[in-house]
C-alpha cells in the first residue's frame, strides 16, 4: 500500500468514524476511532476542515463536536471509485 | 508544411478522425480526473485532469488543423495566396499543438514526482520549449523530446504496475508504453510516412486502453450507485 492510499484511507476512517456517531462525534472519540496520534488527527482535522469535509459545532455548554458535510458523505460514497482511479492511474 | 507530405494519402481524413478521438477520450480523462479531485481534494488528480486536458486541447487543434488544410489545400493549389495563408497557418497549428502537447506531457511528468513545488513544472517546461525553439529541426525535437517524457511516465506506470498488480494498473502501463512506442514511429515519420499511420494505430490503441479503464472505474462508480 502506498503513502497517498493511506492518506485516502486514513481520511475515510475519520469520515466513517464521524458517520457511524450519526455524524456527530466528539474529538476524543475521533483520536480513538482513527487510531492517529495526537498531532496526526489535528493535521488530518485541520486538512479535512479546510478542504469542507467536516465542520466543527459547538453545544450550548461549550463542547466541540464534528459533522460531516455533503462533501464529507460524498466523499464516503465515492470512496471505491477515487482509489480505482487514483491506484489505476498511479496518482499516489 | 512538413506534416502536410508526410501523411500517405490514402490516410488524409483517418488521421483527423483518429486525432478528434484522442481529443475526445483524453477530455474524458481529464473530467474523471477533475471530478476525482472535487471529491477527494487529492492534488495528484488536479495535475493528472489539467495534463490530459492540455494534452486533449493539442490533439482538438492537431485535428482542427488537418480538416482545415485538407478542405483547403484543394480548392488553393492554383493561388499562391491561399498556399502561403495556409502555409501560415499550419505552422502556427503546428506550434500550438507542439506547445500544448508538451505542456501536458510535462505535467503528466510533473505529476509522477509528486511534488508540490511548481518552480520544478516551469522550468521543466521553459527548458522544453527553448530545446524545441532552438533545435533546426523543431518537429524532431518535439517527437524526440515527447518520447523522454513519454519513457519517464511509462516506467512511472511500471512502477505503480509493480506495487498494484491489477488488471487496470497492467492496462494504463500498458497504454503509456504504446503511447512511447508511437512516439518512435512518430520520431520516424519524419522520414517514411508509413511510420505516421502506424504511430496513430499505436496512439488509438493506447487511448482505447485508457477508456477501457475510465469504464472500469466507472461502472465501479455505477455499482456504488
Amino acid at each position: 500500500m502506498n503513502k497517498k492510499r493511506d492518506r485516502l484511507q486514513i481520511i475515510h476512517d475519520i469520515l466513517w468514524a464521524i458517520r457511524e456517531k450519526n455524524g456527530r462525534i466528539k474529538p476524543t472519540h475521533v483520536l480513538y476511532k482513527s487510531n492517529l496520534s495526537h498531532q496526526m488527527l489535528d493535521d488530518y482535522m485541520t486538512n479535512l476542515i479546510g478542504n469542507g469535509f467536516i465542520i466543527v459545532k459547538r453545544s450550548k455548554d461549550g463542547k466541540k463536536t464534528y459533522s460531516l458535510t455533503d462533501k464529507g458523505f460524498q466523499y464516503l460514497n465515492k470512496y471505491k471509485v477515487i482509489v480505482d482511479f487514483v491506484d489505476s492511474f498511479g496518482l499516489g | 508544411m512538413h506534416t502536410v507530405f508526410l501523411v500517405p494519402n490514402w490516410f488524409l481524413g483517418y488521421d483527423v478522425f483518429l486525432e478528434f478521438t484522442f481529443a475526445a477520450i483524453t477530455l474524458l480523462a481529464s473530467i474523471m480526473a477533475f471530478k476525482v479531485y472535487s471529491i477527494s481534494g487529492q492534488p495528484q488528480a488536479r495535475l493528472f485532469g489539467a495534463g490530459f486536458l492540455l494534452i486533449s486541447l493539442s490533439y482538438l487543434v492537431q485535428a482542427v488543423l488537418n480538416l482545415f488544410i485538407l478542405t483547403e489545400i484543394n480548392e488553393a493549389i492554383d493561388n499562391v495566396i491561399e498556399l502561403v495563408t495556409i502555409t501560415q497557418v499550419n505552422g502556427m497549428g503546428v506550434w500550438t499543438h507542439m506547445i500544448l502537447f508538451l505542456s501536458g506531457l510535462a505535467m503528466l511528468t510533473y505529476m509522477t514526482l509528486n511534488s508540490r513545488n511548481w518552480r520544478l513544472y516551469v522550468l521543466t517546461l521553459a527548458l522544453l520549449m527553448v530545446a524545441v525553439w532552438l533545435s533546426s529541426s523543431r518537429l524532431y525535437a518535439f517527437y524526440i523530446l515527447s518520447m523522454v517524457l513519454l519513457a519517464f511516465t511509462a516506467l512511472h506506470y511500471l512502477l505503480n504496475f509493480l506495487l498494484h498488480k491489477r488488471v487496470q494498473t497492467f492496462i494504463v502501463f500498458l497504454a503509456f508504453l504504446l503511447l512511447l512506442f508511437g512516439s518512435v514511429h512518430f520520431t520516424l515519420s519524419l522520414v517514411h510516412s508509413v511510420e505516421y499511420v502506424i504511430g496513430h494505430l499505436a496512439a488509438l490503441v493506447a487511448y482505447t486502453l485508457i477508456l477501457i479503464n475510465l469504464v472500469m472505474v466507472w461502472k465501479h462508480e455505477q455499482e456504488k450507485g
